[in-house]
């Protein structure tokens, strides 16, 4: 392995800091943090290449906010952001910003080394990286129409039980659906699904370019 | 003699006045027969004292005349002292003389009864004429005073023979025009009314009397209603001579009664319009009047309840002692309800009760005290206060769950944050234990010291969630609770009709009440009445039941059973765990909550298997403690 990979953790709370830079540090990850994302922004251009872990809940500036500003800036720092349970609303609009991923707090090791493994391959192998999410968007595609929907109505946020009774099926075969969802599209988790389907503009309105091919372009 | 004669004076002057008559006759005879002596030289010396005792025995009677005897017998002899008294000539003068006048006291005797009885006689037949005569003044008076009522006879054949003048002043019709003519005249000229005149003389002929309110005419052609009465007048052998006939004209008399009548009826309308219900009783209690309102009401009609006693419109215990308390109004006069007004409970017909006003006046008219009671039907009232109540009920209920609702996301993002620190480090610790060194070894040591100290703070948070639901604090009141309970399943049962369940309380009558925070239980009861009926969904029985007992002197058991699948073993364990939900869309934290604020009341909550399968919620409430005495 080259030089160790970094990433920049920003969330307002100590104790996340400490533990996540734990965590990433005993796997091998170079880290440092910052308390606020105007504390990030400040050093910004002086940043070596790395991927950024990004709270949305802060006070002052959230997430969203700092995923604005660094697209503005220019950033180069793929981002992956951290939400709270079931909060699909806030990962969406994160992910429509320019996200790579989003992870769900609390989550396993395995989740942010997935969302990490994304992030730094756009960072150092953009090729493989467009590859990775053509072959995602051509799996979408050649999804049925009813994974289709259940695959949207994921990406809006919805519950089990709300789809099945938006589709008339009851909840067994929309969590049949789903399993399905996950090895057709060869991934491990639903919010891996939602990776793909926000990065193959599942869910985006018509006319819109997918942030991640806007930013391959540049 | 003197003292006697005062006497008699003073008792009987008529008796008196013949004894002294007596003794002047006898001492005039006496003297004459001196005057005389020369001329008869002692010969018939008695003679001359039988007109004293005839004349005392006429004028004065038989005890006059008998003393007159006396007192001539003493004198005549006094005449023949004192050389002749003993000798034979004189005695027999001197008898002869006493049978003489015995006789003539007997014949005066006689002759004073004879006159007495003929005197009697005279003066009783002259009293009978007096007395007939004033009778028969005094029956002419009436007739004539009658001055409202024609009075007249007629013949055996309807032809008038009387005519008193109120019958003139009735008809018209003088005495002397009327006399001799037939008395179908006041029927009218029609064949059909003279034939009517001639049937009602026939029917009192048959019967005796007869009476009918008839349309009269009189002379002038115009009519009257009158009340005709015919009475046949019999002889000494029953035979019917003729009749005598009473008319009053009963016009005005009429027109007043329909006035009374319309008045009456007016009367009724008023009350049959008023919205209260009206019912009046007499002082034993039995109902005389009954208004429209009452009768809609209670739903008795009015004849049904008429003469009966009001007691009926009560349920127990007034139904029992409703005459003791108006006995006691009776006795006492001191007014219990009277001019107060109360709220009582009334009986309908169909044996429902509804909450009433009611409000009493009392009326003495002539000889009978009536009370009047007015009562209002509360039952709208009441539904609409108890529906106030439940809309506050509900919003203090719906405020709190929607502030439930933002606290437990707000602390549910919270509560990520310690278990993210958690996580992190405990994956970090599985990384550094496989090379654990001197260096890892003293940053593990760290991590789980902070680890620690995370899992605190997570359970921090769920402490503040469960303080704020539960409030910490508690605003305890004794509170009734049935009452309690009916409020709330009023909220928790809101659409369960329509899902097919049907929900049954069961009270204990000793189980009440109880001393809690009203709201805080009601939460309990809602949220695990909520649950019954979701968890009885999929369920072909539905049957919701909340039932209360006294388990102990100091606590009551409230239970709220389901019909519904019933509760896995494992998931009995963590039932009340916080987050432990099996529902889909469940935080986990409805029993948990529950448990908080049962305990927070001193209470135990537990669930187990209803009897018929199902799932049966107990919780304990504390009574409160009585205060001594």
């Amino acid at each position: 392995m080259m030089t160790k990979r970094m990433v920049y953790i920003v969330d307002d709370e100590e104790a996340i800091r400490r533990s996540c830079t734990l965590m990433l540090r005993v796997q091998g990850y170079e880290v440092a943090t910052f308390e606020s994302g105007v504390s990030l922004l400040n050093v910004l251009k002086a940043l070596a290449p790395g991927c950024i872990l990004l709270d949305v809940r802060m006070p002052e500036m959230d997430g969203i906010e700092v995923q604005k500003a660094l697209n503005i800036e220019g950033s180069l720092h793929p981002v992956v952001v951290m939400t709270g349970h079931g909060d699909v609303g806030t990962a969406a609009a994160a992910l429509r910003e320019g996200a790579i991923a989003f992870i769900e707090k609390p989550f396993s090791k395995i989740t942010v080394n997935r969302a990490l493994h994304l992030a730094f391959l756009k960072l150092e192998r953009p090729h493989d990286y467009l590859a990775h999410i053509e072959a995602a968007a051509c799996a979408v595609a050649s999804l049925s129409e009813e994974q289709k929907i259940v695959l949207a109505k994921l990406a809006e946020g919805k519950s089990n039980e709300a789809m099945a009774a938006e589709m008339g099926v009851d909840m067994a075969a929309v969590e049949m659906l789903r399993a399905r969802l996950l090895s057709e599209l060869k991934v491990e988790s639903i919010t891996e699904v939602l990776w793909i389907a926000f990065a193959a503009g599942v869910g985006r309105q018509a006319g819109e370019t997918t942030s991640f091919s806007r930013d391959l372009n540049i | 003699m003197g003292s006697r004669r005062i006497e008699s004076a003073k008792r009987q002057m008529g008796r008196s006045s013949g004894y002294f008559l007596a003794a002047a006759t006898v001492t005039a005879a006496y003297v004459l027969r001196l005057q005389l002596e020369s001329l008869l030289d002692g010969r018939v010396r008695f003679l001359i004292f039988v007109v004293p005792v005839l004349f005392c025995a006429l004028a004065a009677g038989r005890g006059p005349a008998i003393l007159a005897a006396i007192l001539s017998l003493g004198a005549g002899l006094a005449l023949f002292l004192p050389e002749r008294l003993g000798t034979v000539p004189v005695l027999v003068e001197a008898g002869t003389f006493a049978i003489v006048s015995i006789f003539i006291v007997w014949i005066a005797g006689r002759f004073a009864s004879e006159k007495r009885v003929s005197e009697w006689h005279r003066l009783h037949a002259e009293d009978e004429a007096v007395r007939a005569h004033r009778t028969g003044e005094e029956l002419r008076l009436m007739l004539e005073g009658a001055t409202h009522y024609a009075i007249f006879t007629t013949d055996i054949e309807g032809r008038i023979t009387t005519w008193n003048s109120a019958a003139e002043r009735l008809f018209g019709w003088s005495e002397a025009e009327i006399l001799g003519r037939d008395c179908a005249i006041f029927y009218g000229q029609e064949r059909a009314e003279s034939e009517k005149a001639a049937a009602d003389l026939g029917s009192a002929f048959d019967s005796g009397r007869f009476s009918d309110e008839i349309w009269q005419i009189r002379k002038d052609g115009s009519e009257f209603l009158a009340d005709v009465t015919i009475t046949a007048l019999k002889g000494a052998e029953g035979e019917v001579r003729s009749f005598g006939k009473m008319v009053h004209d009963v016009t005005d008399r009429r027109a007043a009664e329909r006035a009374l009548e319309k008045r009456e009826q007016h009367l009724q309308s008023i009350l049959a319009t008023v919205p209260d219900a009206m019912i009046v009783i007499d002082e034993r209690g039995i109902m005389i009047s009954f208004s429209a309102a009452a009768e809609r009401l209670f739903g008795y009609a009015e004849a049904d309840v008429l003469g009966r006693n009001v007691s009926m419109l009560m349920p127990n215990p007034d139904r029992e002692r409703h005459d003791a308390y108006l006995q006691r109004y009776l006795d006492t006069r001191i007014p219990h309800i009277i001019g107060i007004g109360r709220i009582v409970t009334g009986l309908r017909a169909d044996g429902s009760t509804f909450p009433m006003k009611l409000s009493v006046g009392e009326a003495l008219s002539e000889d009978q005290r009536l009370f009047t009671g007015f009562v209002q039907d509360l039952t709208e009232r009441k539904d609409f206060e108890a529906r106030l109540e439940q809309l506050k009920s509900e919003l203090i209920h719906v405020s709190r769950l929607s502030a439930m609702g933002t606290m437990a996301s707000t602390l549910a993002h919270e509560l990520n944050q310690p278990l993210t620190a958690i996580a992190s480090y405990a994956e970090a610790a599985g990384d550094l234990l496989k090379d654990p060194d001197e260096q890892n070894i003293a940053i593990l040591r760290e991590a789980f010291s902070d680890l620690v100290a995370q899992s605190l703070r997570a359970g921090a948070i769920v402490r503040r969630l469960r303080d704020f639901v539960a409030r910490g604090e508690t605003a305890k009141s004794v509170e009734d609770l049935p009452a309690l309970i009916n409020e709330a399943s009023a909220l928790a049962l809101v659409g369960s009709r329509e899902r097919g369940i049907s929900a049954n309380f069961h009270y204990a009558p000793d189980a009440t009440p109880v001393l809690v925070d009203k709201v805080q239980i009601q939460q309990v009861l809602i949220n695990l009445m909520r649950n019954a009926i979701e968890a009885m969904e999929i369920c072909p029985a539905r049957k919701l039941s909340v039932t209360t007992s006294l388990i102990d002197p100091a606590t009551v058991q409230v239970s709220v059973a389901d019909t519904g699948p019933g509760i896995s073993p494992e998931m009995q364990e963590r039932l009340f765990e916080a987050f432990a939900s099996t529902k889909s869309n469940g935080m986990g934290l409805g029993l948990s909550i529950c448990r908080t604020i049962v305990e927070a009341h001193g209470g135990r909550i537990r669930a187990v298997r209803a009897d018929g399968g199902g799932t049966e919620f107990q919780f304990t409430l504390a009574r409160p403690t009585m205060e001594p005495g």
